[in-house]
């Protein structure tokens, strides 16, 4: 297998061992990976479609990723994406590349059938499951710093930018819930709908139980008193009114019953969840409307077979059987086309108008009290369990509108697409080192000026004139340092060396600049005079400020004692010249 | 691809040259306090937009021994055209030697391209002393800028000016600590025009960093928002069982309440505070906690605090006004206007003369002693009831993002927060007031507020800032 070594864009990942990758949000291509120190090879490439009877089964698991830290996720899929067709050609597959464009197109078109992992609930709830899951997310993004979420989310829009696709908030979801790994991320959700779910059978269920009990009473009969159809024709009119005020309802957001919800429900609900509530809650009344329905055309069905049944029509208003047969008519007019049986007659409405005063049964032949059951049954199915079958799929189709709206105008989604609209600003501030103070205790004190005849301005501390206390009754002032070249440095320490050969022990004062810093080039001076000039000789550092009257700050003496300190105590100290103020009581102790 | 330009940052430690590195980095956290003579490295400070970096500022120690190198450069040279190449061989020969480790680590970058930044103190007087190490500089021949700093008192900037002008293309004045956000882009602008390739990357930083200003200034207002929703909104809540109620006098309850509130708002101001100053990324201010003092005259809740902060009873009127009559109109919709207005009227009357009434006085917050029932006894305290508490928060967070947003990353000096003694508020436009008042009633109410009332509320926290800004510059 010939070894193929990863790209300048690559990767570091430092265990060797199998890497299997799901490339993150097209998962078609399973591809195997070996990874050794410095090296990848690839060993397979699996292609759903290609799919050979020579690889192992084992090949076929979806495993998540081991991608060592996110910034080598994407360069490492883009890195895979770049050369998938040479790895094609390496491992030797055929089937769905041909060639090398083709080939990367063909791999990582997106299929249609992508795997469904979850069963689909009754009516789809797609937007629903999606809103809620970022709801989730972004309640728990609320407590993390802006930075990091601004950096994760731009990453992931320059991903998308990269492969040319959008990044839409499903993309987004997706690609949080793989960064988590697998079964990450939904339990809130699923919770929330898990709960809707049990209301929405509790409801089917009381529906259908209703439905039972409702129809059984309504359709009792007994030999005497015969069933009314104007009574089964005001409660399919009430069913439909209900079904409909319960879809307006829902549209309007009136939740009278929102307190005994929150008892029910054990974890505490969100914004979002509120404003959800209305449609579901409709959803839930629809769908046990239905089955209320269904069962009571079950039940009706079951008793026309069973029992004999007797309908008839009264009502305490004057109206004749022709104006009934009208209504009737107009009732039945939805299904007469197609099934005349059951839309009755004006014979059959004439003849089976009854008065609960009189007894007996007239002068009709008791069969034809049952032929009302057709007009019932498909009243009931026309007119409330229709209704309330299209007013169910209105519900879900609501939910998922409003779900949909929920998300578009959530405020975490607009901060959302704002951080991945903006590009990440970081202006070079993560270096920090504020802690990595060197030491500032200084371990020496001032020492009082000493008298002495030889002075050395360093790097034109003299300029453009040196203090009385430092000009007058001097036997040599030389200059050194700065402008002066090394060839004069050198002259200058030999004047100093004759000087202290005549009068040995004088110590040396040395005028500096207090506000320039003390250099490795006065290190270097120090060094040969020590060098130089007779063994125990006292060298003074005088550091002066520009107004020469004034005293320099403390900082700035301070710097000087440092560096005398490391100069060698024994051989250097620092003075200062006293100045109109009194001189400060410094005697030896540290200086705060 | 070419590379992205590199700004070696040279000059004497303790010159202001960290300083300046802070500042455009907006970085606290960079040592400024150097101890010449230790030896140090070089530190980079990459601008990356993206990840992908636009410039990079690179902080160098100073120069140790520049008599020394220039000695070694001269004799080794021949003519002008090789000098570069022999700061390249210096630099080569040089590299483990522990004399010139300091110039080595300041030489490598510009040898390798990097443009040269030297940084002097405004405030020294110029001395010919640093010739050498400029000669140094101009030897290797990279494109140069000097920035004259301003650390003490005194100014010889004009001296350093002609003087810094005969070996460096450009010089300039920038003071690390006290120059304003726009002079920071004018300067990396000029960092720009130092090479005709750099200049792309650096208006293209300019232009991002201009966004990021703006942005910031948005999501400031966002949190003052919601920290002074939180605040307005908060109410301290005891329930006491039956023993508990009966070995608690009224008194001792009211006061615990109180202290507990006043304890949570002060709190939630600091965190605030910390929001602020992070989205600024100024860090260390928290890490020296006694930067920031509360003058004990100037707390929250003293007389004089809120005799600054607060607004007058006029402007409360006014505001109170517009708020109140937003109610009336609402009564005009639903009378479907039969009210003639009359509704709008008297809702910005009623509003006024409320707001007139009440706003003399800081009044303290609603306490609420329930009575015992079920067993149980309920205190409330809050939530606070004077629009006048929200004014003196905003007054008082506003001012501190004005320091913080104007506060250079070189700064170290306490923030010193006096309150401003003239009422900028009233500047303020009248829908931007009503919208202010109008939210703090609600919050105050314990209303929720919708998305949209958020986002007007903190618009409106945005124009406060804009006119604090003003009023701010012209009144120094």
């Amino acid at each position: 297998m010939p070894e193929h070594a990863p790209d300048s864009t690559g990767f570091s990942v430092g265990t060797p061992g199998l890497i299997r990758l799901a490339l993150a949000f097209h998962p078609l291509a399973l591809i195997i990976l070996q990874q050794d120190p410095g090296s990848v090879r690839f060993l397979s490439i699996a292609h759903p479609e290609t799919a050979h009877t020579d690889t192992p089964a084992a090949r076929w698991r979806l495993v998540e990723a081991h991608i060592m830290g996110i910034e080598q996720g994407p360069y490492f899929i883009g890195f895979v994406i770049r050369n998938v067709a040479q790895i094609h050609q390496m491992v030797g597959h055929t089937g769905s590349l041909a060639g090398t464009g083709q080939g990367n197109a063909d791999i990582l078109a997106p299929t249609t059938n992508r795997p469904n992992l979850q069963p689909e609930p009754f009516m789809t709830e797609k937007p629903l499951r999606l809103l809620l899951d970022f709801d989730a997310c972004a309640q728990r993004d609320k407590g993390q710093a802006q930075a990091f979420l601004h950096r994760r989310d731009r990453k992931f829009a320059l991903i998308c930018e990269q492969q040319g696709v959008m990044p839409r908030p499903e993309r987004w979801m997706a690609h949080m819930n793989h960064l988590s790994g697998p079964g990450a991320g939904t339990s809130a959700a699923e919770q929330t709908l898990r709960f809707w779910r049990r209301i929405d059978r509790g409801f089917m269920l009381a529906g259908t139980l209703l439905g039972l009990l409702t129809m059984l009473g309504l359709l009792f009969y007994d030999g005497g008193q015969r069933i009314n159809v104007t009574v089964i024709l005001a409660f399919v009119a009430f069913q439909l009114l209900l079904a409909l005020l319960t879809t307006a309802q829902s549209l309007v957001g009136w939740q009278p019953w929102r307190r005994l919800l929150r008892r029910f429900r054990n974890n505490p609900e969100s914004a979002i969840s509120t404003k959800l509530q209305p449609v579901l809650m409709a959803r839930a009344a629809q769908l046990g409307g239905l089955c209320f329905a269904f069962a009571g055309l079950a039940t009706l069905l079951v008793m026309v077979v069973l029992q004999d049944l007797a309908f008839g029509w009264s009502t305490t208003l004057e109206t004749d059987a022709s104006s009934y047969y009208r209504m009737i008519s107009a009732i039945a007019a939805p299904w007469a086309w197609l099934l005349p049986a059951a839309a009755p007659d004006s014979a059959l409405v004439e003849a089976t108008r009854f008065f609960r005063a009189t007894t007996g049964e007239g002068n009709v032949d008791p069969a034809l009290w049952g032929q009302w059951w057709p007009f019932i049954a498909m009243l009931w199915t026309t007119w409330a369990l229709l209704p309330r079958l299209v007013l169910s799929i209105l519900a879900g189709l609501l939910i998922r509108r409003k779900a949909r709206h929920l998300l578009a105008s959530h405020p975490a989604l607009r901060a959302l697409m704002y951080r991945m609209e903006t590009p990440v600003l970081e202006t070079g501030n993560e270096y920090n080192d504020a802690s990595d103070l060197p030491g500032t205790d200084t371990g020496l004190g001032l020492q009082p000026l000493p008298d002495s005849r030889i002075v050395l301005c360093w790097a034109g501390a003299g300029d453009p004139e040196l203090p009385d206390t430092l000009s007058t009754g001097k036997s040599l002032i030389a200059n050194a340092g700065g402008r002066m070249t090394l060839a004069e440095d050198r002259q200058a320490l030999e004047q100093v060396a004759t000087q202290l050969a005549q009068n040995p022990g004088l110590p040396v004062l040395l005028v500096t600049r207090s506000w320039e810093p003390p250099t490795g080039e006065l290190e270097d001076f120090l060094a040969s005079a020590r060098k130089l000039w007779p063994e125990g000789t006292k060298v003074v550092l005088v550091p002066q400020t520009n107004h020469t009257e004034l005293e320099p700050d403390t900082p700035q003496v301070q710097q000087w004692l440092r560096f005398a300190g490391r100069a060698g105590p024994d051989f250097v100290t620092v003075s200062l010249v006293p100045t109109q103020r009194a001189a400060p009581d410094m005697e030896g102790g540290i200086i705060e | 691809m070419k590379n992205a330009p590199i700004f070696a940052v040279v000059g004497h430690p303790n010159k202001g040259k960290s300083s300046i590195v802070a500042t455009l980095s907006q970085n606290d956290a960079i040592a400024i306090a150097m101890e010449p003579g230790t030896t140090r490295t070089r530190q980079s400070y990459p601008l990356k937009v993206d990840g992908k970096v636009l410039y990079t500022l690179v902080d160098t120690p100073g120069f140790q021994r520049p008599r020394r190198v220039l000695e070694w450069l001269e004799a080794h040279s021949v003519s002008a055209s090789d000098h570069s190449e022999t700061v390249r061989a210096f630099v080569m020969q040089h590299q483990g030697d522990g004399r010139f480790t300091d110039e080595c680590e300041l030489l490598t970058p510009l040898i390798e391209g990097a443009g040269i930044i030297y940084v002097v103190d405004g405030s020294a007087p110029y001395s010919a002393q640093h010739e050498a190490e400029m000669t140094i500089l101009r030897w290797t021949g990279q494109p140069s800028l000097a920035l004259i700093n301003s650390i003490g008192d005194d100014d010889y900037s004009d001296t350093w000016q002609a003087a810094l002008g005969q070996f460096f293309q450009v010089v300039r004045k920038f003071d690390a600590v006290r120059a304003p956000f726009e002079q920071h882009l004018s300067l990396l602008r000029a960092f720009g025009q130092l090479e005709p390739d750099w200049e792309q990357a650096l208006d293209q930083a300019t232009h991002h960093l201009s966004a990021q200003r703006r942005q910031r200034r948005q999501q400031a207002a966002r949190i003052i928002a919601r920290a002074l929703e939180d605040m307005m909104s908060l109410q301290e809540k005891r329930t006491l069982t039956l023993d508990q109620a009966s070995g608690t006098s009224d008194k001792t309850l009211a006061d615990q309440l109180r202290q507990n509130w006043y304890r949570h708002q002060r709190q939630r101001e600091q965190s605030l505070r910390v929001e602020i100053e992070h989205l600024y990324q100024h860090q260390t201010i928290r890490r020296q906690e006694a930067e920031l003092e509360w003058h004990s005259d100037h707390d929250l809740f003293s007389e004089d605090s809120r005799r600054h902060w607060a607004v007058s009873k006029r402007y409360l009127a006014t505001a109170g006004f517009g708020a109140g009559a937003v109610s009336g109109a609402g009564l005009d919709a639903i009378t479907l206007g039969s009210s003639l207005g009359t509704g709008a009227l008297v809702g910005g009357l009623i509003g006024a003369a409320g707001s007139y009434l009440y706003g003399g006085r800081l009044t303290l917050p609603a306490l609420n002693i329930g009575l015992l029932r079920d067993g149980l006894k309920t205190a409330t305290f809050g939530p606070v009831q004077d629009s006048q508490f929200g004014y003196v928060v905003l007054g008082r967070a506003v001012d501190h993002w004005w320091h913080i947003s104007h506060r250079n990353h070189a700064g170290r000096e306490l923030l010193d927060l006096e309150p401003a003694d003239h009422h900028w508020l009233e500047s303020l436009d009248k829908k931007s007031r009503q919208t202010i008042q109008r939210t703090l009633d609600k919050c105050r109410k314990k209303q929720v507020l919708d998305e949209g009332q958020r986002h007007k509320f903190q618009a409106a926290i945005e124009q406060c800032m804009a006119v604090y800004d003003d009023w701010r510059l012209n009144r120094t």
